[in-house]
C-alpha cells in the first residue's frame, strides 16, 4: 500500500495508476542507467523517496556515501579502472537527486518535471533507448498530471480516440525505431551472420567500417574508441529532417489557426512545439558532440551500438574460423540507419500530437454539449469542474489579448478585462461570479456551470470576433 | 444576516461621519474578528469621534480614557478599596465593551503594558485576583504618529496585539464642506441611538469564526506574511500572529460583505491595516523614504493568488 501523499491522495482511480505506473517508470528508468551493484542502493532510494517522505533528506544526504560504498577497492590511480568500474557508480548520486527533483516537480505538478530527469538520462547514457524511453515517460507523466488535474476538478479522464490512435500509432513507429538501435535490434543479428550483405546495402562511408565476423587472417578485434559512429552526412540529413518536423508542425498550426473554426483550440500548440524542440536539441547535440564533432572521444550516437571489445593480448586465438567469436562492431548502413532516423521522427511527431490532444481534451470534451438538468439538483464536484474549466477557457481564451496577472485575483481581472473589452464586461463579470463561489466556497449546481459554461463560450466567440 | 446588521450600523455612523466608510468598514472588521484596532493620525481628523459614534451605534457600555504620562495602571483597571470592613474591587474603566483610549503613546511604557495584557487575555489581575472581562470587549486605541514630540511610541510586540492599524486621512474639500453643514448645531453624536446590541454582536462573532478558507487561500495569506519577513527592507517582519490576525480580518470581512467564504480581494483589502504596523523596516531604507506599505504592497504582487492554473 502506498502511503504517500503524492499517490495516494488523487481520488480518481485512473489519476492513482497513472501516477503509480509514473513513480514505476521513473524508477525504471533510472534503473537503466545504473550498474546491477548500485540496485540495492537504487531500490532503498526509490522506495524511501516514494513511501516515507520524512526519509527523503536523509536518502538525498545518504547518496554520496553509498556511491563511496560501492566504489571502495577502485584503484584511482588507474585510469582504465576508474573508467570502467568507477564512473557509474558515481552516475548514482546525479541519477538519485534528479529522481528526488523530478518526484518532487512531479507531485507539485509540473507538467515539464520529466525533462530534468531526461537530460541526465541522455547526457549519462546517450542511446536510442534512452530517447524512447523519455518519450514514452513525457507522455505517461503528462496524463498522470492531467489526471490528476482532472480528478481535482472533479471531472473525469476521457481519451479521446485522436490521443489514442497517436499513441498506438506512436508505440508502432517507437517499436519499428527501437529495431535498428537496441540489443534486440534484428537488423544487427540478422547482418551479424552476414557482414556482405550490410556492404552491399548501406553506404559506401560507413561500409568502410569492417563489419567482421572473425576470420582467420583478420587481426584481433579492437577497441572501437575514437571512431565517428555517424559520418558528418548523415548528422547533416538527421539535422534536415528535424527542423522539417518542426517546420511541418509550426505549419500545421497556422493553418489550423487561420481555418479557425470550434474545433481550433490552441491550448497545446506551445507546449507541443516546445516539446520537440527540447527533444530534437537534445538528440542533435549528443549525436553532434558525441558522435561527429570530437571523434576522439566519441561513444556512439543513438543509431549506432558501439562497444569497447575486451583487451586483446590475453584473448585465446580461435581455433578456427568456425569457432572464431563474434565481435560487434558498429553497424549504421546508411540505407537502414537512414530508414530508422524517418521512424523516429514520424513517431515523435506522433507522440507530441497525442499528447496534445491528451491535454487538451482530458476533463471536458470541446465538441460534447453541456448535459442540461431541468431540475437544481446539489452541489456536485462535477459541476465545480464544469465551472473551474469554463472559467479556464476563459484565461486562455484571452492569454494572448490580455493576460492574467499571476498577483490578480479573478475580481480584479474581471475590472480590468471589462474596461479594456466593455462589450465583453457583462459575461466576464457573470462568468467571475459564478467561479468564485465554486472556486473558494466549495459550491456549484447543474445550473450554474451551464451558465458558466455559456458565458465562457459567448467570451470566447467574443475575442476571437475582437482578434478578426 | 451579517450584511444586514453591517448596513445598518454604517448607516448610523454616517449620521456623524462624513466620508468614512472604509475605516468604518475595517473598524467593524476588528470587531468582528474579536480583534482591537489602532487609529493613528494627526489630531483633528475625527479619530474620537468615529470611535465614539460606532460604539453609540452598536449599543455597548463605552468609556473613554485619555492617556497621560501620570496614568497609572490601577487607574485603568482598578483598585481595592477598604470600606465598611473589608476591601471592595472598584473596577477601571477597562471594564466595559468597547474602550476609547485616546492617545495611547502617551502614556507611560508600564501603563501601556496593563492595557495591552488586558486586550490579549480578555481580563485583568489585581492584587491576586482575575476578573474576566465581559465579552465584547474592543478596544479602539487612537495615537499621533511617534515622529510628535512627548509620546512614548509602543513597542513592536505591543503593536503586533493590535488587530490593525488604521488611518482616517484628511478629508476632501466637498466632504470637509459637509462636515461644516453638518456640526453647524448641536453635535449628532449626542443623538445617536443604538441599533445594535451586546447579544447581536457577539452573534456575529461566532458567524464569522464559521466563514469558510479554502486551504489555497491559507497558503495565499502564509505567503503574503512570509513574503513581508523576506523583504529586503524589512528587518522585523510580520508574525505568525500576523498570520492568524489576517486570516481572521478576512474571514470578518467577508462575512460583511454577505458571504459565508473568503475570497482572495478579502485577504487584499485587510492585508494593509492588519500587516502594517507589524514591520519593522531598517533604517537605512526608511531614510529613503520606503514605508511599510511599500513592503506590504510588493508582498501583494508578489505573491500569486490561487486561481487556475493554465500549464
Amino acid at each position: 500500500m502506498l502511503s504517500t501523499t503524492t499517490l495516494a491522495a488523487p481520488r480518481n482511480r485512473t489519476a492513482r495508476v497513472l501516477s503509480v505506473l509514473c513513480a514505476a517508470a521513473l524508477a525504471a528508468w533510472g534503473w537503466l542507467l545504473l550498474p546491477s551493484e548500485a540496485m540495492p542502493g537504487w531500490l532503498a532510494f526509490v522506495a524511501v523517496y516514494l513511501l516515507f517522505p520524512p526519509g527523503r533528506t536523509l536518502a538525498v544526504l545518504l547518496a554520496p556515501f553509498f556511491v563511496a560504498y560501492l566504489a571502495w577497492g577502485v584503484d584511482l590511480r588507474d585510469a582504465h579502472e576508474v573508467q570502467q568500474a568507477a564512473w557509474r557508480m558515481l552516475a548514482f548520486v546525479p541519477v538519485a537527486w534528479d529522481f528526488a527533483l523530478s518526484w518532487t516537480l512531479f507531485e507539485r505538478g509540473h507538467r515539464w518535471g520529466w525533462l530534468a530527469f531526461g537530460a541526465v538520462a541522455l547526457a549519462l547514457a546517450p542511446s536510442g533507448l534512452m530517447l524512447a524511453v523519455g518519450l514514452g515517460m513525457a507522455l505517461l507523466w503528462q496524463a498522470a498530471i492531467q489526471a490528476r488535474t482532472a480528478a481535482e476538478l472533479g471531472t473525469a479522464v476521457r481519451w479521446q480516440p485522436r490521443a489514442l490512435a497517436g499513441l498506438a500509432l506512436g508505440a508502432v513507429l517507437l517499436a519499428g525505431a527501437l529495431a535498428f538501435v537496441g540489443p534486440w535490434s534484428w537488423p544487427r543479428l540478422a547482418l551479424a551472420g552476414a557482414p556482405q550483405a550490410v556492404a552491399s546495402a548501406g553506404a559506401p562511408a560507413i561500409d568502410a567500417l569492417p563489419t567482421v565476423e572473425g576470420a582467420p587472417a583478420s587481426p584481433p578485434a579492437q577497441p572501437l574508441v575514437g571512431e565517428p559512429s555517424l559520418r558528418l552526412e548523415q548528422a547533416f540529413q538527421l539535422v534536415v529532417s528535424l527542423v522539417l518536423l518542426f517546420v511541418a508542425l509550426v505549419l500545421l498550426a497556422v493553418w489550423r489557426r487561420g481555418r479557425g473554426g470550434p474545433g481550433a483550440r490552441w491550448r497545446g500548440f506551445w507546449g507541443a512545439l516546445l516539446l520537440g524542440t527540447v527533444i530534437g536539441l537534445a538528440v542533435v547535440s549528443w549525436l553532434f558532440f558525441l558522435g561527429v564533432l570530437a571523434p576522439g572521444e566519441g561513444i556512439g550516437g543513438g543509431l549506432a551500438w558501439s562497444r569497447v571489445a575486451p583487451p586483446a593480448p590475453t584473448a585465446p586465438a580461435p581455433a578456427s574460423p568456425s569457432e572464431a567469436p563474434v565481435t560487434s562492431r558498429r553497424v549504421i548502413p546508411g540505407a537502414w540507419g537512414w530508414l530508422a532516423l524517418s521512424l523516429l521522427a514520424l513517431a515523435l511527431l506522433a507522440v507530441v500530437w497525442a499528447w496534445r490532444w491528451v491535454l487538451v481534451d482530458v476533463g471536458r470534451a470541446p465538441d460534447e454539449p453541456a448535459p442540461a438538468r431541468e431540475k437544481r439538483s446539489a452541489p456536485t464536484r462535477a459541476d465545480a469542474g464544469r465551472v473551474r474549466a469554463a472559467y479556464r477557457r476563459f484565461l486562455q481564451a484571452a492569454r494572448r489579448r490580455l493576460p492574467r496577472a499571476s498577483y490578480e485575483t479573478p475580481r480584479e481581472y474581471a475590472q480590468r478585462f471589462g474596461a479594456r473589452f466593455p462589450e465583453l464586461a457583462g459575461a466576464a463579470r457573470g462568468l467571475t461570479e459564478l467561479y468564485e463561489p465554486v472556486r473558494y466556497g466549495g459550491r456549484a449546481d447543474a445550473e450554474e456551470a451551464a451558465r458558466a459554461e455559456a458565458w465562457a463560450d459567448a467570451l470566447e466567440a467574443g475575442l476571437k470576433e475582437e482578434t478578426l | 444576516m451579517i450584511e444586514t446588521w453591517y448596513q445598518k450600523v454604517k448607516e448610523n455612523v454616517e449620521n456623524v461621519m462624513v466620508g468614512q466608510d472604509e475605516p468604518t468598514f475595517l473598524l467593524l472588521v476588528a470587531l468582528a474578528s474579536e480583534g482591537h484596532a489602532l487609529l493613528e493620525d494627526v489630531p483633528g481628523t475625527g479619530k474620537t469621534m468615529l470611535a465614539r459614534s460606532l460604539a453609540a451605534s452598536l449599543g455597548l457600555g463605552f468609556k473613554r480614557v485619555q492617556f497621560t504620562p501620570d496614568l497609572m495602571p490601577s487607574d485603568l483597571t482598578g483598585v481595592n478599596v477598604w470600606r465598611e470592613g473589608r476591601f471592595e474591587f472598584v473596577p477601571g474603566p477597562v471594564f466595559t465593551h468597547v474602550l476609547l483610549v485616546d492617545e495611547i503613546n502617551r502614556a507611560t511604557p508600564k501603563t501601556q503594558a496593563a492595557l495591552l495584557e488586558a486586550m490579549a487575555e480578555g481580563q485583568v489581575t489585581t492584587d491576586g485576583q482575575t476578573r474576566r472581562l465581559e465579552p465584547p470587549f474592543f478596544v479602539i486605541a487612537t495615537q499621533n504618529p511617534v515622529e510628535m514630540d512627548g509620546t512614548f511610541p509602543l513597542p513592536e510586540a505591543q503593536l503586533d496585539r493590535f488587530l490593525m492599524r488604521l488611518r482616517l486621512g484628511y478629508p476632501s474639500l466637498e466632504e470637509e464642506v459637509a462636515v461644516l453643514e453638518r456640526l453647524r448645531g448641536a453635535h449628532p453624536v449626542e443623538a445617536l441611538e443604538a441599533v445594535s446590541s451586546p447579544a447581536e454582536v457577539r452573534e456575529v462573532q461566532a458567524q464569522v469564526r464559521r466563514v469558510r478558507v479554502d486551504p489555497s487561500l491559507q497558503r495565499y495569506v502564509v505567503a503574503i506574511v512570509r513574503a513581508t519577513r523576506e523583504h529586503e527592507a524589512v528587518e522585523l517582519g510580520a508574525s505568525p500572529r500576523a498570520t492568524l490576525a489576517l486570516q481572521r480580518a478576512a474571514m470578518a470581512a467577508a462575512a460583511l460583505s454577505g458571504r459565508d467564504f473568503v475570497l482572495p480581494d478579502d485577504v487584499k483589502r485587510v492585508a494593509h491595516p492588519v500587516l502594517e504596523h507589524r514591520l519593522l523596516l531598517r533604517p537605512e531604507v526608511r531614510l529613503e523614504g520606503v514605508r511599510p506599505e511599500h513592503v506590504v504592497e510588493a508582498a501583494l504582487r508578489a505573491v500569486a493568488v490561487p486561481t487556475e492554473e493554465l500549464g
